[in-house]
């Protein structure tokens, strides 16, 4: 289905298996890569064989370095632990999730997670399984603070006080992130290498941006613009000044009740962080959709000219073959198959 | 580069199950069934159906009026319309499949139809439903329905493995005497639709191979040997020279795990226990059973030993009542019909020992050797307990009384053949296992073909794939 | 590897032979015209061990003149435990086996015999069928009592504990094999 899920169900799987090994008294020990978008990699490692209680969870991702940017590293690693605080019990001296100081981390990875696999339980384990979204929720965070900030001054802010947010995802495609004191303005900068994939994603985001205009019951979600160059917002700080990368900049404007509890907040993220993931993956689909009626023609033509060929020949042929089985073994171009 | 740090995705999609993962791993971080369920609308099928019989009318039409001898009558044209329908349509879609291609006619759909599916175990749960009908789109270890297996893999990458296909290069897997054709086709799918970065095909018996590396047992790293694979559906024999397989001398028998399951269940038909369902008889086949060296005295020991019976203790979902199940001989009369088929089968005789000895022997005979003393087992069915062992002896005993025959027709003295059977830890997931240790290496990257050499030469460069070389 | 044939060799010099069918001695306390036995596996025992193996057979290919009495004993078997039903107490099966074993049976080589194309017996010598019947009937009850202590072992309990078989069911493992036939046929 085209349900994309937020969270890694692959890493929840993992982490469910190990749990579940270690209560039965089994423990694994494991040493996996779990992948995700945008050039995201985790990594499940047991570190001792003999204390297999303890598992090393690291990440590493693309938008790191452009997210410590954003402030500094050490805040944004504070920030990554105050979303599993509220698991680690505070009599107990032993974490059951914490973060490993920065001389500790596994090698080629951004970040480790040192988990008690005993103590785990399914809402930690589906906490664990959204970290790369906690993560990338910092600027947002931030984002919830300056225009917090912002709109409780009482003259609106010079443009000097406008600060932006930028989270670099991928190689020459960025977000940005843009708090005002009315609203938060969030842009996607992305870009198509495959001919055919800039025309689908052409015809794509016009459909996108006036299905809100059409569908009234939709007329509370963010508005939603589009172009092939830098918005107003970003123009001074676009990176992009190479002339050949064909960007294309879609625009999410974000009210007040878009951001109005941790909830919604929380839910607002997800939705955002994962707009690139359903665009592409729609534009697979979208391929796939015209492949399948490209077969169907082409069987269809293939019947007809079939149509014009003796069939004496034909018969004798496919009567004397050894079984029934050798004959519904063939190619896709109806080559029959040797064994 | 930026998917220079990405781990390479391995992919084997086999006839009954479907294995996913990541390269370096050393296991398949998804195994589900390659199947798909499809939304069905009520209009589209009755449509297909219109279609279909319109097509058999003009069918019955054109072979009576074509038919030079008076004798056939319309009355046998139309029984051969199926296998009139076979051979109008080039491609092979018998008539069921035709069908479901006629009822996935998606010209006529303007709504999210296409999006509508479910794959793996989902489609298992979501077929039980009135509007989903499920179809395995591999037959026999080849892609039977390329619109499915398209919207499967696409399904596979996004939802299940979560990767974007330009960041990561692809090894996938083919059966052996897969045609280029369809190797084409795959590219034409994994380059065009998903625009991944690379992509390998290749040979199942040949990754199977390399997963043997593993064992203690094998020294040198050499591409030769005899595979059994041995699946859910059919056990083939291939014999693999020097990475290249014997295309001609590839055999297979029709006893495979589901065979042994239906025998299971038949032994507990037959002994009227209270829970005999294939599920059941399933889960007996993967704990209980094991290969035994000869079977009158395996009945023999079960006399004298009671605790070689087992039980088995079957739960209703809501584990409010229980089951017990008695197992008895069926713990070693089940995967004693690789050796002995005769006891499940009155069409198909000849034992797995003697097919592998056949196999062997239509090889070239500079090979020969190579492939008696390396026998390597993949897949469910070779993880009996003896199951190596026991083919190890049978076949040791039909090549010694050969060479001994011979010895005494021609009174020379042979050096003798030395017949070894390779069991692994790695056995049941092989052919993935192989492919993750070889997508693991440096060396990778370099023998697949990238996204631009496709579009410079175009699909028919997936011909050809350069073999390993990983000595 | 095929079905398992009759260890037993046909000695020419001790055996008797009724046209191709052999009389072999067995261990008996069964009056009957066999001779006695001076080992302790007889032919008996190896029909009650060849049984379940080759009841899963469909083809077995006569090599000795004493696989015939292996396949007779085998089909014999499989009559007699088609005769005990699943509930019935160790007396009267007992009493039901031997009413099998002595009442009319029909003599191999004889009009309504199933395997009469490998049995070739002299049915025009009174004398020669009398003994065949005779040592039929001997073979068959001694076949049918020790098929019963068989039976009545708790399969549970094992073959050394004591077991007071009167009390015990007969053995499921070995009722199932009813449902086989061995060279698809039935005496």
């Amino acid at each position: 289905m085209l349900h994309l899920p937020t969270n890694n169900t692959l890493l929840e799987a993992t982490l469910i298996e190990l749990n579940e090994a270690w209560l039965n008294n089994a423990p694994l020990v494991v040493d996996r890569i779990v992948s995700d978008f945008d050039h995201t990699t985790l990594h499940l490692l047991t570190p001792d064989n003999e204390n297999r209680q303890w598992v090393y969870l690291s990440i590493v991702l693309m938008t790191w370095s452009s997210l410590c940017k954003c402030s500094n590293e050490e805040f944004l690693l504070r920030y990554i632990q105050s979303k599993f605080d509220k698991y680690n019990n505070d009599s107990d001296n032993s974490n059951i999730i914490e973060i490993l100081p920065k001389n500790q981390t596994v090698q080629g990875y951004n970040l480790t997670l040192r988990l008690d696999i005993s103590k785990l339980n399914n809402q930690s384990i589906t906490d664990l399984s959204l970290l790369k979204t906690h993560i990338m929720s910092y600027p947002f965070q931030l984002s919830f603070q300056k225009f917090n900030q912002l709109s409780a001054m009482e003259v609106a802010p010079s443009n000097d006080a406008v600060s932006t947010y930028r989270m670099q995802y991928r190689e020459d495609e960025n977000i940005y992130i843009q708090p005002s004191n009315d609203r938060i303005t969030v842009i996607f900068e992305t870009i198509f290498n495959d001919e055919t994939d800039k025309i689908f994603s052409k015809v794509f985001l016009q459909e996108f941006v006036d299905s809100r205009k059409r569908n009234r019951s939709i007329q509370s979600a963010p508005q939603v613009l589009f172009s092939n160059t830098p918005p107003r917002e970003i123009i001074n700080i676009t990176t992009n000044q190479n002339k050949d990368v064909d960007s294309k900049f879609i625009t999410f404007v974000l009210f007040p009740r878009h951001f109005s509890n941790d909830e919604i907040q929380f839910k607002t993220i997800c939705k955002l962080l994962q707009f690139r993931h359903y665009f592409h993956y729609h534009i697979k689909c979208s391929k796939a959709f015209m492949h399948s009626r490209m077969r169907f023609r082409v069987n269809n033509f293939i019947k007809v000219l079939n149509r014009a060929k003796f069939d004496s020949n034909d018969d004798e042929e496919n009567g004397t073959s050894s079984g029934q089985l050798d004959d519904k073994r063939r190619t896709i171009t109806g080559r029959k198959l040797v064994y | 580069m930026s998917y220079l740090n990405n781990p390479a995705i391995v992919m084997d999609n086999g006839t009954g199950l479907t294995k996913l993962g990541f390269a370096g791993n050393d296991s398949p971080s998804w195994i589900f069934p390659t199947a798909i369920a499809t939304s069905q609308g009520s209009q589209s099928t009755s449509s297909s159906k219109k279609l279909d019989t319109s097509m058999n009318m003009s069918n019955t039409n054109y072979s009576s009026s074509t038919t030079a001898t008076g004798a056939t009558s319309t009355g046998t044209g139309t029984n051969k319309n199926s296998y009139y329908a076979k051979s109008t349509s080039a491609t092979a879609f018998d008539n069921l499949s035709s069908n479901v291609l006629l009822s996935n006619n998606l010209a006529g759909k303007r709504g999210t139809e296409d999006l509508d599916f479910y794959i793996g175990n989902e489609a298992l749960i979501a077929s039980q439903g009135p509007s989903y009908s499920l179809s395995y789109p591999i037959k026999h270890g080849q892609i039977e329905n390329w619109d499915h297996m398209e919207r499967f893999w696409e399904n596979s990458i996004f939802k299940y493995l979560r990767v974007e296909p330009e960041d990561h290069y692809f090894l996938l897997t083919e059966p052996p005497l897969n045609p280029p054709e369809n190797r084409e086709q795959v590219a034409e799918i994994f380059f065009e639709s998903f625009n991944c970065a690379g992509l390998y095909i290749a040979v199942q018996a040949v990754l199977a191979l390399a997963a043997s590396w593993t064992s203690s047992k094998v020294i040198d790293r050499s591409l030769t040997g005899t595979v059994i694979d041995s699946g859910d559906g059919v056990t083939h024999v291939i014999p693999v020279a020097e990475g290249y397989v014997i295309g001609s001398a590839i055999k297979n028998i029709p006893i495979a795990g589901r065979d042994i399951t239906l025998f299971i269940q038949s032994l507990l038909r037959e002994r009227g226990e209270q829970d005999t369902s294939l599920k059941t008889a399933e889960r007996i086949k993967q704990e209980y059973c094991y290969v035994c060296p000869d079977i009158v005295k395996e009945f023999n020991k079960f006399d004298r030993n009671p605790e070689k019976f087992a039980q088995f203790v079957v739960e209703n979902k809501e584990r409010t009542s229980k089951k017990i199940i008695d197992i008895g001989y069926e713990r070693f009369l089940a995967p004693e019909i690789f050796f002995n088929p005769e006891i499940a089968s009155s069409d198909f005789l000849t034992p797995l020992p003697t097919l592998v000895d056949q196999t062997i022997q239509a090889c070239p005979i500079d090979v020969r050797k190579g492939l008696y003393n390396n026998i390597v087992l993949s897949g469910g069915s070779t993880m009996f307990k003896d199951f190596g062992r026991r083919l190890q002896r049978d076949l040791k005993s039909i090549v010694n009384n050969r060479i001994a025959q011979n010895e005494r027709l021609t009174g020379t003295k042979s050096t003798g053949v030395d017949v070894s059977v390779i069991s692994h830890r790695k056995q049941r997931n092989a052919v993935w296992f192989g492919g993750s240790l070889l997508a693991q290496t440096a060396e990778f990257r370099g023998y697949c073909h990238t996204k631009q050499d496709y579009e410079e030469y175009g699909p028919e460069i997936v011909r050809n794939f350069s073999l390993f070389n990983m000595v | 590897m095929p079905a398992y044939h009759s260890t037993f060799p046909y000695d020419p010099n001790t055996d008797r032979l009724i046209g191709n069918f052999v009389i072999m001695p067995i261990k008996t306390k069964f009056r009957g015209p066999s001779y006695p036995c001076n080992s302790d596996y007889d032919i008996i025992d190896e029909c009650l061990d060849l049984f379940r193996p080759n009841s899963f057979f469909k083809n077995f290919e006569i090599k000795t003149p004493s696989d015939r009495l292996l396949i007779y004993g085998i089909l014999f078997i499989n009559q007699c435990l088609a005769t005990i039903q699943p509930h019935m107490s160790y007396n009267d099966a007992v009493k039901a086996l031997v009413n099998l074993s002595l009442n009319h049976f029909v003599l191999p080589g004889t009009p309504g015999f199933p395997l009469n194309s490998t049995y070739q017996v002299p049915i025009e010598d009174p004398q020669q069928m009398a003994l065949l019947k005779s040592y039929l009937a001997q073979f068959r009850q001694e076949l049918a009592m020790r098929l019963i202590e068989r039976v009545y072992t708790d399969p549970k309990l094992g073959v050394e504990a004591e077991q007071d078989k009167t009390k015990n069911s007969p053995s499921k493992y070995w009722l199932s094999f009813t449902k086989r036939k061995f060279m698809n046929k039935s005496l």
